[in-house]
Protein backbone atom coordinates (compact mmCIF):
# COMPACT_ATOMS: atom_id res chain seq x y z
CA UNK A 1 0.00 0.00 0.00
CA UNK A 2 1.32 3.42 -0.93
CA UNK A 3 1.30 5.65 2.24
CA UNK A 4 -0.28 8.53 0.31
CA UNK A 5 -3.29 6.32 -0.48
CA UNK A 6 -4.01 6.42 3.22
CA UNK A 7 -2.61 9.82 4.25
CA UNK A 8 -4.48 12.05 1.81
CA UNK A 9 -7.97 10.73 2.66
CA UNK A 10 -7.20 10.85 6.39
CA UNK A 11 -5.85 14.41 6.05
CA UNK A 12 -9.07 15.35 4.21
CA UNK A 13 -11.28 14.24 7.12
CA UNK A 14 -10.61 17.26 9.42
CA UNK A 15 -11.18 19.50 6.40
CA UNK A 16 -14.54 17.83 5.78
CA UNK A 17 -15.43 18.20 9.48
CA UNK A 18 -14.52 21.90 9.54
CA UNK A 19 -16.42 22.38 6.29
CA UNK A 20 -19.49 20.74 7.82
CA UNK A 21 -19.34 23.14 10.79
CA UNK A 22 -19.01 26.06 8.38
CA UNK A 23 -21.96 24.95 6.25
CA UNK A 24 -24.28 24.51 9.23
CA UNK A 25 -23.37 27.79 10.96
CA UNK A 26 -23.22 29.85 7.77
CA UNK A 27 -26.48 28.31 6.60
CA UNK A 28 -28.41 29.11 9.77
CA UNK A 29 -26.70 31.94 11.65
CA UNK A 30 -25.75 33.91 8.52
CA UNK A 31 -28.02 33.19 5.54
CA UNK A 32 -31.28 32.05 7.20
CA UNK A 33 -30.62 34.81 9.75
CA UNK A 34 -30.31 37.43 7.01
CA UNK A 35 -33.43 35.97 5.41
CA UNK A 36 -35.38 36.19 8.65
CA UNK A 37 -34.44 39.89 8.94
CA UNK A 38 -35.31 40.37 5.24
CA UNK A 39 -31.74 41.56 4.60
CA UNK A 40 -31.00 39.87 1.30
CA UNK A 41 -31.99 40.79 -2.22
CA UNK A 42 -34.15 43.81 -3.06
CA UNK A 43 -37.03 41.42 -3.71
CA UNK A 44 -38.28 39.97 -0.36
CA UNK A 45 -39.65 36.85 -2.06
CA UNK A 46 -36.29 36.11 -3.70
CA UNK A 47 -34.61 36.61 -0.31
CA UNK A 48 -37.03 34.18 1.33
CA UNK A 49 -36.56 31.52 -1.36
CA UNK A 50 -32.77 31.85 -1.30
CA UNK A 51 -32.67 31.63 2.50
CA UNK A 52 -34.97 28.58 2.46
CA UNK A 53 -32.73 26.90 -0.13
CA UNK A 54 -29.68 27.59 2.03
CA UNK A 55 -31.54 26.14 5.01
CA UNK A 56 -32.57 22.98 3.16
CA UNK A 57 -29.10 22.37 1.71
CA UNK A 58 -27.43 22.75 5.12
CA UNK A 59 -30.11 20.81 7.05
CA UNK A 60 -31.31 23.80 9.02
CA UNK A 61 -34.78 24.82 10.18
CA UNK A 62 -36.80 27.08 7.89
CA UNK A 63 -36.98 30.86 7.83
CA UNK A 64 -40.40 31.08 9.53
CA UNK A 65 -39.37 28.80 12.41
CA UNK A 66 -36.05 30.63 12.75
CA UNK A 67 -37.80 33.99 12.72
CA UNK A 68 -40.26 32.94 15.44
CA UNK A 69 -37.42 31.94 17.75
CA UNK A 70 -35.17 34.81 16.76
CA UNK A 71 -37.78 37.46 17.49
CA UNK A 72 -38.04 36.12 21.02
CA UNK A 73 -34.23 36.14 21.25
CA UNK A 74 -34.22 39.83 20.29
CA UNK A 75 -36.94 40.76 22.81
CA UNK A 76 -35.74 43.63 24.96
CA UNK A 77 -37.11 42.23 28.22
CA UNK A 78 -36.26 38.58 27.78
CA UNK A 79 -32.90 38.70 26.05
CA UNK A 80 -30.50 35.89 27.12
CA UNK A 81 -32.76 34.57 29.87
CA UNK A 82 -33.62 30.85 30.07
CA UNK A 83 -37.32 30.14 29.97
CA UNK A 84 -37.87 33.12 27.67
CA UNK A 85 -34.93 33.32 25.29
CA UNK A 86 -34.92 30.17 23.10
CA UNK A 87 -31.10 30.09 22.84
CA UNK A 88 -30.68 30.22 26.62
CA UNK A 89 -33.49 27.68 27.02
CA UNK A 90 -31.63 25.31 24.69
CA UNK A 91 -28.62 25.30 27.02
CA UNK A 92 -30.94 24.73 29.97
CA UNK A 93 -32.61 21.83 28.16
CA UNK A 94 -29.22 20.33 27.35
CA UNK A 95 -28.28 20.44 31.03
CA UNK A 96 -25.66 23.19 30.99
CA UNK A 97 -27.50 25.84 32.99
CA UNK A 98 -27.64 24.43 36.50
CA UNK A 99 -27.43 26.76 39.51
CA UNK A 100 -24.27 25.31 41.01
CA UNK A 101 -20.73 24.35 40.13
CA UNK A 102 -17.37 25.79 39.29
CA UNK A 103 -15.95 27.09 36.02
CA UNK A 104 -14.12 23.79 35.58
CA UNK A 105 -17.37 21.86 36.05
CA UNK A 106 -19.05 24.07 33.44
CA UNK A 107 -16.20 23.50 30.99
CA UNK A 108 -16.35 19.75 31.54
CA UNK A 109 -20.12 19.71 31.14
CA UNK A 110 -19.88 21.83 27.99
CA UNK A 111 -17.14 19.64 26.51
CA UNK A 112 -19.24 16.55 27.17
CA UNK A 113 -22.22 18.31 25.59
CA UNK A 114 -20.21 18.74 22.36
CA UNK A 115 -19.68 14.98 22.00
CA UNK A 116 -22.66 13.52 23.88
CA UNK A 117 -24.68 11.11 21.69
CA UNK A 118 -27.87 12.15 23.51
CA UNK A 119 -27.29 15.84 22.71
CA UNK A 120 -26.46 15.05 19.08
CA UNK A 121 -29.56 12.89 18.70
CA UNK A 122 -31.72 15.62 20.17
CA UNK A 123 -30.25 18.41 18.01
CA UNK A 124 -30.16 16.32 14.83
CA UNK A 125 -33.77 15.23 15.34
CA UNK A 126 -34.85 18.86 15.67
CA UNK A 127 -32.93 19.84 12.55
CA UNK A 128 -34.20 16.94 10.44
CA UNK A 129 -37.79 17.53 11.57
CA UNK A 130 -37.36 21.23 10.71
CA UNK A 131 -36.29 20.27 7.19
CA UNK A 132 -38.45 17.24 6.33
CA UNK A 133 -41.54 17.45 8.55
CA UNK A 134 -42.42 20.98 9.65
CA UNK A 135 -42.79 24.16 7.63
CA UNK A 136 -44.53 25.22 4.43
CA UNK A 137 -45.58 22.31 2.16
CA UNK A 138 -43.47 23.62 -0.75
CA UNK A 139 -40.36 23.67 1.45
CA UNK A 140 -40.97 20.13 2.69
CA UNK A 141 -41.51 18.95 -0.90
CA UNK A 142 -38.33 20.76 -1.97
CA UNK A 143 -36.36 19.15 0.86
CA UNK A 144 -37.55 15.62 0.06
CA UNK A 145 -36.93 16.12 -3.68
CA UNK A 146 -33.51 17.70 -3.20
CA UNK A 147 -32.10 15.21 -0.69
CA UNK A 148 -33.91 12.28 -2.37
CA UNK A 149 -32.38 13.14 -5.75
CA UNK A 150 -28.93 13.51 -4.18
CA UNK A 151 -29.22 10.15 -2.38
CA UNK A 152 -30.44 8.46 -5.57
CA UNK A 153 -27.55 9.94 -7.59
CA UNK A 154 -24.94 8.74 -5.11
CA UNK A 155 -26.62 5.34 -4.83
CA UNK A 156 -26.54 5.01 -8.63
CA UNK A 157 -22.81 5.81 -8.55
CA UNK A 158 -22.27 3.20 -5.81
CA UNK A 159 -21.27 5.94 -3.38
CA UNK A 160 -24.28 6.09 -1.06
CA UNK A 161 -22.39 4.90 2.06
CA UNK A 162 -19.36 7.20 1.53
CA UNK A 163 -21.74 10.12 0.90
CA UNK A 164 -23.70 9.45 4.08
CA UNK A 165 -20.57 8.88 6.20
CA UNK A 166 -18.47 11.59 4.58
CA UNK A 167 -21.00 14.38 4.12
CA UNK A 168 -24.48 13.89 5.60
CA UNK A 169 -23.36 12.61 9.00
CA UNK A 170 -20.63 15.27 9.44
CA UNK A 171 -23.13 17.94 8.36
CA UNK A 172 -25.34 16.81 11.24
CA UNK A 173 -22.75 16.04 13.93
CA UNK A 174 -20.04 18.62 13.25
CA UNK A 175 -22.78 21.06 12.31
CA UNK A 176 -24.22 20.62 15.80
CA UNK A 177 -20.78 21.23 17.31
CA UNK A 178 -20.31 24.39 15.23
CA UNK A 179 -23.70 25.67 16.31
CA UNK A 180 -23.09 24.94 19.99
CA UNK A 181 -19.72 26.73 19.86
CA UNK A 182 -21.33 29.68 18.09
CA UNK A 183 -24.24 29.90 20.52
CA UNK A 184 -22.14 29.40 23.66
CA UNK A 185 -19.84 32.23 22.64
CA UNK A 186 -22.66 34.56 21.65
CA UNK A 187 -24.03 35.92 24.95
CA UNK A 188 -23.72 35.61 28.69
CA UNK A 189 -26.94 33.61 28.89
CA UNK A 190 -28.93 33.51 32.10
CA UNK A 191 -26.66 35.98 33.87
CA UNK A 192 -28.61 38.51 35.88
CA UNK A 193 -28.02 42.23 35.45
CA UNK A 194 -30.08 45.06 36.83
CA UNK A 195 -30.36 46.97 33.55
CA UNK A 196 -32.92 46.58 30.78
CA UNK A 197 -33.26 47.14 27.06
CA UNK A 198 -30.25 48.15 24.96
CA UNK A 199 -27.95 48.48 27.96
CA UNK A 200 -28.82 44.95 29.07
CA UNK A 201 -28.13 43.64 25.56
CA UNK A 202 -24.75 45.39 25.55
CA UNK A 203 -23.81 43.97 28.96
CA UNK A 204 -24.69 40.42 27.95
CA UNK A 205 -22.98 40.53 24.51
CA UNK A 206 -19.47 40.95 23.18
CA UNK A 207 -17.66 41.48 19.88
CA UNK A 208 -15.98 38.17 19.05
CA UNK A 209 -12.56 38.99 17.67
CA UNK A 210 -9.64 36.70 16.91
CA UNK A 211 -5.88 36.55 16.40
CA UNK A 212 -2.72 36.86 18.45
CA UNK A 213 0.18 39.33 18.15
CA UNK A 214 3.21 38.09 16.18
CA UNK A 215 6.50 37.53 18.07
CA UNK A 216 8.84 40.52 18.25
CA UNK A 217 11.97 38.91 16.73
CA UNK A 218 12.52 37.45 13.26
CA UNK A 219 11.37 33.89 12.41
CA UNK A 220 15.06 32.88 12.04
CA UNK A 221 15.95 33.98 15.55
CA UNK A 222 12.76 32.74 17.23
CA UNK A 223 11.51 29.77 15.21
CA UNK A 224 9.61 28.22 18.14
CA UNK A 225 7.78 31.45 18.97
CA UNK A 226 6.81 31.85 15.31
CA UNK A 227 5.72 28.22 15.06
CA UNK A 228 3.55 28.69 18.14
CA UNK A 229 2.09 31.92 16.71
CA UNK A 230 1.36 30.19 13.37
CA UNK A 231 -0.42 27.39 15.22
CA UNK A 232 -2.50 29.88 17.22
CA UNK A 233 -3.47 31.70 14.00
CA UNK A 234 -4.44 28.35 12.42
CA UNK A 235 -6.75 27.72 15.39
CA UNK A 236 -8.16 31.23 14.97
CA UNK A 237 -8.81 30.50 11.28
CA UNK A 238 -10.62 27.29 12.18
CA UNK A 239 -12.82 29.23 14.62
CA UNK A 240 -13.53 31.93 12.03
CA UNK A 241 -14.49 29.31 9.43
CA UNK A 242 -16.29 26.79 11.61
CA UNK A 243 -17.93 28.82 14.37
CA UNK A 244 -17.97 32.53 13.50
CA UNK A 245 -18.32 32.84 9.71
CA UNK A 246 -19.66 35.91 7.94
CA UNK A 247 -20.71 38.79 10.16
CA UNK A 248 -20.83 36.75 13.37
CA UNK A 249 -17.77 38.47 14.85
CA UNK A 250 -19.94 41.57 15.14
CA UNK A 251 -23.01 39.82 16.48
CA UNK A 252 -23.10 42.24 19.43
CA UNK A 253 -23.57 45.18 17.06
CA UNK A 254 -26.54 43.32 15.61
CA UNK A 255 -28.22 43.56 19.01
CA UNK A 256 -26.87 46.87 20.22
CA UNK A 257 -26.94 48.76 16.93
CA UNK A 258 -23.69 50.72 17.22
CA UNK A 259 -24.73 53.11 14.51
CA UNK A 260 -28.51 52.95 14.13
CA UNK A 261 -28.34 54.01 10.48
CA UNK A 262 -26.31 50.91 9.72
CA UNK A 263 -28.39 48.49 11.71
CA UNK A 264 -30.76 47.64 8.91
CA UNK A 265 -28.65 48.16 5.82
CA UNK A 266 -28.11 45.11 3.65
CA UNK A 267 -24.56 45.70 2.50
CA UNK A 268 -23.30 46.86 5.89
CA UNK A 269 -23.88 43.46 7.40
CA UNK A 270 -22.39 41.56 4.50
CA UNK A 271 -19.11 43.49 5.10
CA UNK A 272 -19.38 43.76 8.87
CA UNK A 273 -15.66 43.99 9.74
CA UNK A 274 -15.26 47.12 7.59
CA UNK A 275 -18.55 48.68 8.64
CA UNK A 276 -18.24 48.21 12.39
CA UNK A 277 -14.52 48.46 13.11
CA UNK A 278 -14.59 52.26 13.33
CA UNK A 279 -16.65 51.96 16.49
CA UNK A 280 -14.16 49.44 17.89
CA UNK A 281 -11.33 51.94 17.55
CA UNK A 282 -13.43 54.77 18.97
CA UNK A 283 -13.58 54.49 22.78
CA UNK A 284 -16.57 56.83 22.97
CA UNK A 285 -18.72 54.74 20.59
CA UNK A 286 -20.29 52.74 23.39
CA UNK A 287 -18.80 49.36 22.56
CA UNK A 288 -18.72 47.81 26.01
CA UNK A 289 -17.27 44.34 25.62
CA UNK A 290 -14.92 42.50 23.31
CA UNK A 291 -13.21 39.12 23.52
CA UNK A 292 -10.13 37.90 21.67
CA UNK A 293 -10.72 34.16 21.34
CA UNK A 294 -13.39 31.47 21.39
CA UNK A 295 -12.10 30.25 24.75
CA UNK A 296 -12.31 33.73 26.21
CA UNK A 297 -15.84 34.24 24.86
CA UNK A 298 -17.17 31.05 26.45
CA UNK A 299 -14.97 31.48 29.56
CA UNK A 300 -16.40 34.97 30.22
CA UNK A 301 -19.88 33.48 30.21
CA UNK A 302 -18.92 30.66 32.56
CA UNK A 303 -17.18 33.09 34.92
CA UNK A 304 -20.32 35.20 35.07
CA UNK A 305 -22.48 32.11 35.63
CA UNK A 306 -20.32 31.05 38.58
CA UNK A 307 -20.49 34.59 40.03
CA UNK A 308 -24.28 34.34 39.72
CA UNK A 309 -24.38 30.98 41.50
CA UNK A 310 -27.64 30.49 43.32
CA UNK A 311 -29.74 32.23 40.69
CA UNK A 312 -32.19 29.61 39.42
CA UNK A 313 -31.83 29.02 35.66
CA UNK A 314 -35.43 30.02 35.08
CA UNK A 315 -35.07 33.38 36.89
CA UNK B 1 -2.13 30.49 24.03
CA UNK B 2 -3.01 33.52 26.11
CA UNK B 3 -6.76 33.95 26.20
CA UNK B 4 -6.63 37.49 27.56
CA UNK B 5 -5.34 39.38 24.55
CA UNK B 6 -6.44 42.85 23.59
CA UNK B 7 -7.83 42.31 20.09
CA UNK B 8 -7.17 45.91 19.03
CA UNK B 9 -3.53 45.72 20.14
CA UNK B 10 -3.21 42.41 18.28
CA UNK B 11 -4.63 43.96 15.12
CA UNK B 12 -2.34 46.98 15.40
CA UNK B 13 0.71 44.73 15.68
CA UNK B 14 -0.40 42.63 12.71
CA UNK B 15 -0.70 45.82 10.67
CA UNK B 16 2.76 47.00 11.77
CA UNK B 17 4.60 43.72 11.21
CA UNK B 18 3.10 42.48 7.93
CA UNK B 19 2.86 44.00 4.43
CA UNK B 20 -0.22 45.74 3.12
CA UNK B 21 -1.22 43.00 0.67
CA UNK B 22 -1.97 40.55 3.48
CA UNK B 23 -3.99 43.01 5.60
CA UNK B 24 -7.41 42.09 4.08
CA UNK B 25 -6.76 38.51 5.24
CA UNK B 26 -6.05 39.74 8.79
CA UNK B 27 -9.17 41.91 8.66
CA UNK B 28 -11.23 38.84 7.78
CA UNK B 29 -9.52 36.71 10.43
CA UNK B 30 -9.56 39.14 13.33
CA UNK B 31 -12.86 40.82 12.45
CA UNK B 32 -11.15 44.21 12.79
CA UNK B 33 -10.36 46.57 9.91
CA UNK B 34 -7.62 49.16 10.46
CA UNK B 35 -9.00 52.74 10.47
CA UNK B 36 -9.51 54.16 7.00
CA UNK B 37 -9.17 50.87 5.12
CA UNK B 38 -11.62 49.85 2.42
CA UNK B 39 -12.61 46.30 1.41
CA UNK B 40 -11.04 44.90 -1.77
CA UNK B 41 -14.40 43.40 -2.62
CA UNK B 42 -17.84 44.14 -1.18
CA UNK B 43 -19.83 41.05 -0.29
CA UNK B 44 -23.53 40.86 -0.99
CA UNK B 45 -26.22 38.41 0.06
CA UNK B 46 -25.91 36.80 -3.38
CA UNK B 47 -22.14 36.31 -3.14
CA UNK B 48 -22.48 34.88 0.38
CA UNK B 49 -25.02 32.45 -1.06
CA UNK B 50 -22.68 31.59 -3.95
CA UNK B 51 -19.80 31.04 -1.52
CA UNK B 52 -22.00 28.73 0.53
CA UNK B 53 -22.89 26.74 -2.59
CA UNK B 54 -19.20 26.35 -3.53
CA UNK B 55 -18.31 25.33 0.02
CA UNK B 56 -21.22 22.87 0.02
CA UNK B 57 -20.02 21.24 -3.23
CA UNK B 58 -16.41 21.19 -2.02
CA UNK B 59 -17.28 19.61 1.35
CA UNK B 60 -19.52 17.01 -0.26
CA UNK B 61 -16.79 16.08 -2.77
CA UNK B 62 -13.96 15.99 -0.20
CA UNK B 63 -15.92 14.09 2.46
CA UNK B 64 -17.32 11.52 0.04
CA UNK B 65 -13.96 11.01 -1.67
CA UNK B 66 -12.11 10.59 1.64
CA UNK B 67 -14.51 7.99 3.00
CA UNK B 68 -14.78 6.17 -0.36
CA UNK B 69 -10.95 5.99 -0.54
CA UNK B 70 -10.66 4.66 3.01
CA UNK B 71 -13.43 2.08 2.50
CA UNK B 72 -11.77 0.92 -0.72
CA UNK B 73 -8.41 0.71 1.03
CA UNK B 74 -9.63 -1.28 4.02
CA UNK B 75 -12.52 -3.31 2.64
CA UNK B 76 -11.85 -3.25 -1.09
CA UNK B 77 -15.37 -1.93 -1.78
Amino acid sequence: MNPTDFLFPVAALPLAALGAMHLKVKGSSVLVHFGSHRMGFQNPRATRIAAELAGVATLNIGVAAYMAEHERHHGLATFARAGQDPDATLFKTLGLLVPSGTELALWLRFTWMLVSPVVHCQLSKTRLAGVFVFGPAWRIALAWSFWGALAASFAAAGLLLPWVLGFVLPLLLFGNIGSLLELASEHRFNVECATKGRERQALLSHARLLGSPPPEGSPFRQPLAWASWTASMAVAMAVRIGAWPGDLSHHDAHHIGVRPALKLTRFGWMNAAYEFSASLWDPSAGRLRRVGSLREAIGEWFKALVRERGVPPSA
Amino acid sequence: MDCKLDPLETRRKLAERFPRWIQPFFTWLTGIAMPGTKPLYRWTFGTHLGALLLAWLFCMAVGTWAIASLLRLFFGT
